[in-house]
């Protein structure tokens, strides 16, 4: 493996003036909305450079999980994107596996058709989507929601797990197959544990698709009952006035999931699991 | 363990393009045949089709009596080593050797002690819990090895298993694998295309080139009775020397190439007298040139006189490449001084040993193919 680089002292300062800016310009909008989330009544703007206020309260979280059904929110928006989740990456990884393994007529033409419906931006897909939800009796529903979301994350995931098994060398799914494993088997015991990074991204991509969309989820829920997070967040905002810190506070609960989520499935990005498989 | 026979076995992939044409081949039970050819001769197309890993488009296999055309390769008893080790990276060493058996239902004892068994016999006990990444090429080469062993399988198949390594880890797996034969005396299939492994190792030897059979004996009979062309310069190193040209009759028989002017012996021209008249090309292994008075002179050595061009000493001996009549020569000789290059030498060629080709057919022509 190549060594890396060493750095001179010049490049090394200059270097960490470089990452620390980036860092403060990534990291400052998440602690200015975490920072007007603790303070008292809906205050926006502050005079005070603190991140901490002097009168930081925890009232408004106490407000949003007594006061305001955002529990119900944040279940709804967990199922659906749990069920995207599953649907997206069931889907990609089987589909991905045809594309990247069989010859078949009309394979590349079904390729560049999926990866076609990516350029068309959602608000041109609404009508459609829509009117055909309710022809399935999916409208106002969490199955609509799962459909719509699904059929958005797709295209990429099935490209992104496609390029991933191009990737693993052929020859052991022959060696499986030598060694007495089905097409499943091949599949199920030596692909998909190989394609965990691609997996894991796919995973993560479809959770989020489905976790912060608001355009889609706006157009297709009416029931207040089955809101999920940015609905519901939205009703912070009326027309007189916007509920600043709850609204603040929702927005550093709704992203603690992600983080969660992807601290969680990081360890299984490993780049180079492959290796030391087949000499390269 | 168990016979292998090919009849007729023929690829074509797309409709277009033939890899292997009607191959014929008997295989018997505990044979070690090696299936040897330069790039894109066939020989790995063949071996995965008798893997089951390709479909065959005409002809048949049969493993131990039993056709297997339509057979898949869970169910053929065979093993395959790649030439790429195929390890599972997501595996141990362990999990890699034992993954077949837990397939195939064995029970958890017998897989500890078949994977020990194969370990030990491969000296790789240690290596059990590590992961195919952390290990060298060798190791990789012997746990893809153990993998195959462990299954006791009716067909080993090895396909260019040593070409990854280095040249000395090859001779060293190559002499491990030839042992491995026989300790477990099981019918071996090896491809490579390495002439050096094919003769070292094969008990008989099938030459291919372009999808068909040239040539299947054992490697003696190869290198001394090449049926043509292509088997008598593919077979050997340095390759066997070729000079195109006629045969004269004109107070004995000559051979003759541009200004080089070769007499025949006597002891060979009942043979090669219903050649005369015809062209044909000699051939000439490197070691039956020799520098004269290094080689005794008998009835069939012939002096020409040749410009030495480059020598390589290797030691033990040295290779010289001449130039005569137009065309290159290299003679294989056991020297103690090196000659100096750019220098006329004269050169003995023992035309006892001579091979005769017809120019178009490239066949060896009969007079000294092999009686059966």
């Amino acid at each position: 493996m190549r060594k890396p680089r060493e750095l001179s002292l010049a490049g090394k300062i200059g270097a960490y003036c470089v990452l620390t800016l980036f860092t403060i310009f990534s990291i400052y909008p998440v602690l200015c909305v975490f920072s007007i989330s603790i303070r008292p009544g809906d205050r926006l703007l502050t005079k005070s450079l603190a991140l901490i206020p002097q009168d930081a309260t925890l009232q408004t979280y106490v407000r949003l999980f007594t006061q305001e059904p955002f529990l119900q929110w944040m279940a709804n928006s967990l199922i659906v994107s749990a069920m995207v989740t599953l649907v997206g990456v069931g889907l990609a990884a089987t589909t991905g596996y045809a594309f990247s393994r069989y010859k078949f007529r009309g394979r590349d033409t079904a390729m560049v058709g999926i990866i076609t419906t990516q350029m068309f931006p959602v608000t041109m897909l609404l009508l459609p989507l829509f009117i055909m939800l309710i022809k399935l009796h999916a409208y106002d529903n969490y199955i609509g929601l799962v459909i719509a979301y699904s059929a958005t994350a797709l295209p990429f995931t099935v490209w992104q797990m496609k390029g991933y098994y191009d990737t693993i060398p052929y020859s052991l799914e022959e060696a499986a197959s030598i060694d007495g494993c089905s097409q499943f088997g091949i599949f199920w015991r030596i692909i998909l544990p190989l394609a965990a990074p691609a997996l894991v991204i796919t995973a993560l991509f479809a959770f989020m698709t489905a976790w912060s969309e608001y355009l889609v989820a706006a157009v297709l829920i009416q029931d207040k009952n089955l809101f999920t997070l940015p609905l519901g967040l939205k009703t912070f905002q009326s027309s007189m006035e916007v509920s600043w810190g709850l609204y603040s506070a929702g927005a550093v609960i709704v992203s603690i999931p992600v983080v969660v989520l992807f601290l969680f499935l990081s360890r299984w990005l490993v780049s180079g699991l492959t290796l030391g498989s087949v000499k390269g | 363990m168990a016979s292998v026979e090919l009849r007729n076995v023929t690829k074509v992939f797309d409709k277009k393009v033939t890899a292997v044409s009607a191959a014929n081949i008997s295989i018997k039970d505990t044979e070690f045949v090696v299936l040897v050819g330069p790039s894109g001769c066939g020989k790995s197309t063949l071996l995965r089709m008798i893997a089951g890993l390709e479909d065959i488009s005409s002809g048949e296999i049969a493993i131990d009596g039993k056709v297997v055309n339509q057979v898949p390769p869970k169910d053929r008893d065979i093993a395959m080593v790649f030439q790429n080790y195929a390890l599972y990276p997501h595996m141990t060493v362990y999990e890699n050797m034992a993954f077949g058996l837990k397939l195939r239902k064995f029970s958890k004892d017998e897989i500890t002690q078949r994977v020990n068994e194969a370990a030990e016999i491969l000296d790789i006990t240690h290596l059990l819990d590590r992961k195919p990444k952390a290990l060298s090429g060798g190791q990789r080469q012997r746990v893809a090895v153990g993998r195959a062993i462990v299954r006791k399988p009716k067909v080993f198949l090895f396909d260019e298993p040593l070409s990854n390594l280095d040249a000395k880890l090859r001779v060293q797996m190559r002499t491990e694998i030839s042992k491995l034969h026989t300790r477990l005396s099981s019918t071996m299939i090896y491809v490579t295309h390495d002439q050096v492994e094919a003769m070292t190792m094969g008990e008989r030897i099938v030459v291919l080139k372009d999808g068909r059979i040239q040539q299947m004996d054992t490697p003696l009979n190869l290198y001394h009775y090449p049926a043509n062309k292509f088997v008598a310069g593919f077979i050997g190193s340095p390759a066997m020397n070729f000079l195109d040209g006629e045969l004269v009759r004109d107070d004995g028989l000559w051979f003759i190439c541009q200004d080089l002017k070769i007499k025949m012996p006597d002891s060979r021209r009942q043979e090669l007298e219903s050649l005369a008249g015809t062209r044909v090309v000699m051939g000439i292994r490197p070691e039956h040139l020799s520098v004269k008075n290094t080689a005794p002179q008998t009835d069939g050595l012939h002096n020409i006189t040749a410009r030495l061009e480059v020598v390589e000493p290797m030691g033990n001996e040295m290779f010289l490449y001449l130039k005569a009549a137009g065309q290159i020569l290299v003679a294989r000789l056991n020297l103690t001084e090196k000659p100096q290059v750019n220098s006329d030498i004269a050169i003995g060629l023992d035309l006892q040993k001579a091979h005769f080709f017809n120019p178009q057919t490239e066949e060896a022509l009969q007079v000294y193919t092999k009686q059966n």
